[in-house]
């Protein structure tokens, strides 16, 4: 390397130094003058050096032209070659884990090469026609339950469902054991801004719901895979099933997992959707018709066809779950970002505003007013709240 | 300059994984012809060494969703080819001998031929021939490690050795080329006219 000292180096040390064979192959003016001085003022140097330069100028090997005709010709045949196999059905790799996948739902132009009629049972439920202002839980034949804030639902291994350990009547009780012919009953638990939930499946997985999600899931798992619905982010932990794969659908995303701990943040209005892996295994599909394998602390994100996988924190990103976001040098967009999906009001920035750098944690429990007031003493930036939205200017 | 290089190498693979057909023509013209290079060692037989580049490359885009996320496209290549040639050729791959006439050497001063002195010719003669006899692998390593640049441990999965036998291979070449210089060496340190470019 530059300014590193080289004295007392031996032939063989110099030809293990990366920067001496560079300094060969691909010298510079830099490089030149640097080696010039070194062998100036160091002749047992100079001599290994000699000997180093020689056996890089002296390794036989063969060589042929690869002309560029010849190499356009090879290129044809490529092409050829691989657009017919283009023609094949895709297919599926064994599945191993399952991801879940947050969608962000958002206008996406792939949206309209799945036709209405290719929407699975669980993905025809219908979404709720006004916005809801407190916890809802629609049930079969549309009855609704209202969900007071830190309950816990929880369904057991029958299908009966039980709210803080009291048991809720519900229309599915009257159904006979289900013959694999009948379609499954959904239910559908809607949150939103402002909100978070906590459910427990029939078969023992945990679901975290966070603010402005609905989720679609049987009362009871078919007898052949667990498929849920996602509108929205969720921080789920499967039980382990290996006779039934558990499968996060979504507006972009199908996730597969047997049994692992994975957040997935999949808003149908929004463009991007993201899953982060905290333990297990899980393989995502986009509808760019493209699998990838996750692992743990990876970050998936798919926006307009365009896959992006990162390591990360995970704490990050869970620990909504526990009723706060932490931030660990992350630009203050992000944060402001968060904080307007979460509260469901629109917060307007500069770029300026933007780029500021933020760490710390929020409490989510707290309404907006008083976590933005939080905010002001902590970064240089004044909040305008308004009817519709809030405004973030920088501090003169 | 070595950070730069993996960046935009991270970018071409994911985007190529992606499905992007111009990336995955780029990842043709940039290394086909290391690759061809790299395969004429093992078989003087070039429409052979085109065949095997064929197949890497369709197989390469056929398997382009499964791919892992984080390679060294080079080396990935590279590993792909050793084994399409091993089913191309039939038989152990090694590198071929080659005759000193039919060599043509890496070195950049070659213009510079004429100024060098007889003692700086014969040092030249004497690792040629050195370098010419060693085994094939350790040809083979060689070539990986200064010709092709790749790491040790990429050589060590290419030649299915462990890391430690790599290095070693390594040091016993260079300490034969050592063994084969003449004392009259000594005295050409004096000569200061070395230079790089």
């Amino acid at each position: 390397m530059k300014g590193k000292d080289y004295t007392g180096y031996s032939m063989e040390q110099l030809l293990n130094d990366d920067f001496f064979v560079e300094s060969f192959f691909y010298s510079t003016v830099e490089s030149h003058i640097f080696w010039e001085e070194q062998i100036l003022k160091d002749e047992a140097l100079a001599k290994e050096v000699e000997y180093a330069k020689t056996v890089l100028g002296s390794v036989p090997y063969r060589k042929r032209v690869f002309s560029q005709a010849d190499k356009d010709f090879l290129w044809n045949r490529i092409n050829t070659t691989t657009h017919r196999k283009r023609l094949y059905k895709y297919w599926y790799s064994s599945v191993a884990a399952v991801a879940v996948l947050l969608l962000m739902a958002g206008s996406f132009y792939y949206a309209s090469d799945y036709a209405k009629n290719d929407l699975t049972a669980i993905e025809r439920v219908q979404k709720p026609e006004h916005p809801v202002e407190k916890i809802q839980l629609i049930l079969a034949e549309e009855k609704k339950v209202e969900i007071e804030e830190n309950s816990r639902l929880q369904y057991n291994k029958k299908g009966e469902l039980h709210i803080n350990t009291q048991k809720v009547a519900t229309a599915q009780e009257k159904e006979t054991d289900s013959q694999t012919k009948k379609e499954p009953v959904y239910n559908q638990l809607v949150v939103p801004v402002a909100k978070r939930t906590f459910l427990e499946l029939a078969d023992g997985s945990k679901i975290w719901v966070n603010a402005n999600t609905r989720v679609v899931y049987p009362v009871t798992f078919e007898k052949k895979k667990r498929e849920i619905y996602v509108d929205g982010e969720i921080y789920l932990e499967v039980s382990p099933d290996k006779e039934r794969p558990f499968i996060v659908k979504s507006k972009k995303m199908d996730i597969q997992v047997l049994g692992t701990k994975f957040d997935v943040s999949a808003y149908e209005s929004k463009p991007e959707v993201s899953v982060v892996l905290v333990s297990g295994k899980v393989n995502v599909k986009t509808d760019n018709r493209i699998e990838s394998v996750l692992k743990p602390t990876d970050r998936l994100s798919y926006k307009k066809g365009t896959t992006d996988i990162q390591t990360v924190n995970v704490e990050n990103y869970i620990s909504w779950k526990d009723g706060f976001y932490t931030f660990d040098n992350e630009c203050f967009s992000t944060v402001l970002d968060k904080l307007s999906d979460y509260y469901g009001k629109r917060i307007e920035y500069s770029a300026s505003v933007g780029t500021l750098r933020c760490s710390g944690s929020l409490n989510l429990d707290e309404d907006m007013v008083k976590v933005l007031t939080g905010l002001e003493s902590t970064m240089p930036v004044n909040f305008t709240i308004e009817r519709e939205s809030v405004s973030v200017n920088v501090k003169p | 300059m070595e950070l730069n290089h993996n960046k935009s190498e991270n970018k071409l693979w994911m985007s190529f994984r992606n499905g992007d057909e111009g990336s995955f023509e780029f990842i043709y013209t940039k290394y086909a012809d290391v690759l061809f290079r790299y395969g004429i060692q093992f078989t003087s037989n070039e429409s052979l060494v085109k065949d095997a580049i064929h197949d890497v490359y369709v197989k390469l885009y056929n398997d382009r969703q499964h791919l892992k996320t984080d390679v060294n496209i080079k080396f990935y290549l590279f590993s792909c080819l050793k084994n399409h040639l091993y089913n191309l050729l039939k038989r152990e791959l090694f590198f071929d001998n080659i005759d000193i006439e039919e060599n043509e050497y890496l070195d950049p001063n070659a213009e510079e031929q004429v100024t060098i002195t007889l003692s700086q010719n014969e040092l030249k003669q004497r690792v040629r021939k050195v370098l010419n006899l060693l085994t094939d692998r350790q040809r083979e390593i060689i070539y990986y490690r200064y010709i092709e640049e790749l790491s040790t441990e990429e050589i060590a999965v290419l030649m299915n050795m462990n890391y430690q036998s790599v290095q070693n291979s390594i040091q016993r070449s260079l300490k034969r080329i050592r063994d084969s210089f003449p004392i009259l060496m000594l005295f050409f340190i004096l000569y200061k006219k070395i230079y790089f470019c």
